[in-house]
């Protein structure tokens, strides 16, 4: 028993396993990767090391779904249905739940798995829920460094997260594919998509399909809306999770058609390298970053680097280099 | 009439609350019950027994017949004092109305309506853990002479014999087995048919399946297939912060102190298993963790072991918490530990709830850390104990 335990809290081991597709070490590895102490975060560069590009020999196959939205418009219930979909299409899910809780108190009461139907008995489903803590609506490290530890083992990663406008900023530096969530009568997101405020979505989901004609007016808004930025390429999928739910097998195919047409290294090696720049720069701060020379500097460093370093080890280059000019 | 307000000290004296709760809903004929069910005496420290009931029954009887409460009109006509708290009442009634139908009706407030209930529940709580609210026996007059009424072999409470579940599975078992199973099974495909065709009335399918045999179980389960099951808001996310005192706030260093040495906050899963709705305690505690610095987990009630082994590996969580006031710990609780073994996490469990002292014992040899009763009611008090536990077995995996 004892030894078995101590194989599982050996984190080169367990990122071994998820790299071998053993989602039963996933609990664990996060784990590992929340545990922001200095020895935590050894720990989980040895286990980022085991799941890099370099030793997976390519880039991990799942596809990372962002699913963001405003407070209500029906995230949980859509996972809930997408999730179940998506077993019976022998897909196994992750599902990082980043709650919005602010840490009034420094604590915060995690309600969204509640809400995700699930076979506890399923080990193709993970729900993990973390705080989004002090940055509203923000990714923090420990959910980035969560996405590249896990997309080997599963064959779907999804973070879902709350807001509307800078939220998704964050998920889609980390994701494939972003999905934003609005239901009917909410203006809010029409106006934002309008004014630039928020960024043109890869899929636009309007929830609550069975309210009829509601929700095919905010659809037809939101296409003249895309239509008026020049995107006329986004689909908006009408859903609705009320069983009988309807239009997830839509929503399914135009996730799935969105990961076709990316440019898969793209996208994975900007989501490493901006999880290493987010996670020194919260260790580190804005100091930090002055001392390699800026935002931008940064960023330069970062592309003139290995693109098979997983983003445990670029932080170390990034922290290496900022030394370097601070000493020099 | 609800047991809100029993206490496990000194729980003779929760027959004359029940008697005062019982008059406060008899004596004005104009706004009398009717019909009531009185709690037992002993509802706060676990099963009534017959002879519990019998006695409560005894109440409404005597009231009945031994007093002259039902030969007068409403008795309380014409009085100032009452007509201002009816009226007081009335205005509160109809203000929360308005709220319900600003959400669009109680359905869709039904989320707003669990939350103030949480909320309210929560500031009774902290009322009672602050002395502002006086209950005998549990934060004034503390001091108490043993109770007979506890003294007997069964510590004055019910203790259901584990044979009468084997017994009851048996049964289920011979039932199925001496059926028509094709009946069954064409019993329950029309239910199905019946349940996912909006124009079918599903009456006259539940109604055939029965005639056939079909088990509640299997019943509930087709139906479980069609329409979903309903997860009920917990309430407890959108529950106010409770005002920092002393407590609390030596309470929330130390979390934040555990939380850096374990090099991420301190995460809880409050879990309830079981058949029992009574989700009081396990929201309130909840909410205490969260305000004391901890990240929650709470999934609502109506949990199977399984899945509350499930999340806590899943989750990550350093301490379990179970909240369980059916009577079925002796069976539930060893269950979620052996579940939880299975999963391979390494836990400490705490479990609070209607637990006999004898059962609370069993527990804690099966395996459970701690064993909270309802005469623990200082939340903070508790919260600081668990955090200490989490400490004490953080300590002990580091070292071993």
């Amino acid at each position: 028993m004892s030894a078995a335990r101590a194989a599982a809290g050996d984190p080169a081991e367990l990122g071994r396993r998820l790299r071998e597709c053993d989602r039963g070490a996933a609990p664990a590895a996060l784990n590992v990767i929340e545990d922001r102490s200095a020895r935590g975060r050894e720990r989980t560069r040895k286990l980022l090391a085991e799941v890099s590009p370099a030793a997976l020999g390519g880039e991990a196959g799942a596809h990372l779904v962002g699913v963001t939205g405003p407070p209500g418009a029906g995230k949980s219930s859509l996972l809930s249905a997408l999730v179940g979909r998506w077993r019976e299409l022998g897909r196994t899910v992750a599902v990082l739940a980043v709650d919005p809780t602010s840490r009034r108190s420094g604590g915060s009461l995690l309600g969204d798995r509640a809400r995700i139907e699930h076979d506890p008995r399923d080990d193709g489903v993970l729900i993990r829920s973390t705080a989004a803590g002090t940055r509203m609506g923000g990714l923090a490290p420990p959910t980035r460094e969560a996405v590249q530890a896990l997309a080997p083992a599963f064959d779907l990663v999804v973070v879902e997260t709350v807001g509307v406008g800078q939220s998704e900023t964050d998920v889609e530096e980390v994701t494939d594919t972003v999905a934003v969530v609005v239901q009917p009568a909410s203006g809010d997101t029409l106006q934002f998509l309008k004014a630039g405020i928020m960024e043109v979505p890869d899929v636009l989901v309007v929830t609550k399909a069975d309210l009829g004609e509601p929700a095919l007016r905010a659809r037809r808004d939101l296409e003249s809306a895309l239509r008026a930025l020049g995107s006329r390429d986004t689909p908006v999928v009408s859903v609705s999770s009320v069983p009988p739910p309807s239009g997830i097998d839509d929503l399914v195919e135009a996730l799935d058609a969105h990961r076709a047409a990316i440019d898969l290294p793209a996208t994975r090696l900007r989501a490493r390298r901006l999880t290493a720049l987010a996670d020194f720069l919260a260790e580190r701060g804005e100091a930090g970053l002055r001392a390699l020379g800026g935002r931008r500097e940064a960023e330069r460093f970062l592309d003139s680097l290995h693109p098979a370093l997983d983003a445990a080890a670029l932080v170390g280059a990034l922290e290496e280099r900022a030394s370097e000019e601070g000493g020099g | 009439m609800n047991s809100l307000g029993l206490t496990e000290q000194q729980p003779e004296n929760n027959v004359i609350r029940i008697v005062l709760e019982a008059l406060a809903v008899t004596l004005g004929r104009n706004v009398r019950a009717r019909a009531i069910q009185l709690p037992a005496w002993n509802e706060a420290l676990g099963l009534p027994r017959p002879w519990d009931q019998q006695w409560s029954l005894r109440i409404q009887q005597i009231l009945a017949l031994e007093t002259d409460l039902l030969e007068y009109p409403d008795i309380f006509e014409g009085s100032k004092v009452m007509d201002g708290l009816a009226a007081e009442l009335m205005e509160g009634a109809r203000a929360e109305m308005a709220v319900v139908e600003e959400h669009g009706g109680a359905v869709k407030a039904v989320d707003y309506m669990k939350t103030q209930l949480v909320e309210s529940h929560r500031e009774r709580v902290a009322r009672i853990e602050r002395g502002e609210q006086k209950v005998v026996g549990q934060n004034v007059y503390t001091t108490a002479e043993p109770s007979p009424l506890q003294a007997g072999e069964d510590g004055g409470i019910l203790t259901v014999d584990p044979e009468v579940e084997r017994a009851q599975v048996e049964a289920v078992e011979r039932w199925r087995a001496e059926r028509d199973e094709a009946a069954v099974r064409a019993a329950l495909a029309e239910l199905r048919a019946a349940a996912e065709n909006e124009s079918l009335n599903v009456m006259p399918a539940t109604l055939a399946a029965a005639r056939a045999g079909a088990t509640t179980g299997e019943w509930a389960g087709v139906l479980r297939e069609v329409f979903g099951e309903y997860r009920a808001p917990t309430g407890v996310e959108g529950a106010a912060a409770i005002p920092d005192d002393e407590a609390l706030h030596e309470l929330r260093e130390k979390v934040d102190r555990l939380s850096e040495a374990l090099g991420r906050r301190v995460k809880i899963l409050v879990g309830k298993p079981g058949l029992d709705g009574h989700s009081n305690g396990a929201e309130q505690i909840a909410v205490r963790a969260r305000d004391a610095g901890m990240d929650v987990v709470y999934e609502g009630i109506r949990l199977t072991p399984s899945r509350i082994a499930a999340t806590a590996v899943q989750e990550g969580v350093h301490v379990v918490g179970l909240s369980i006031l059916s009577g079925s710990h002796r069976e539930l609780i060893p269950e979620v530990l052996r579940e939880l073994r299975e999963a391979g996490a390494d836990v400490p469990v705490v479990v609070g709830g209607i637990i006999p002292p004898a059962d609370a014992e069993r527990l804690m040899q099966a395996g459970v850390a701690r064993v909270y009763t309802p005469k623990d009611f200082e939340l903070t008090r508790i919260m600081g104990d668990i955090v200490d536990l989490v400490a004490e077995h953080h300590s002990a995996a580091a070292t071993a």
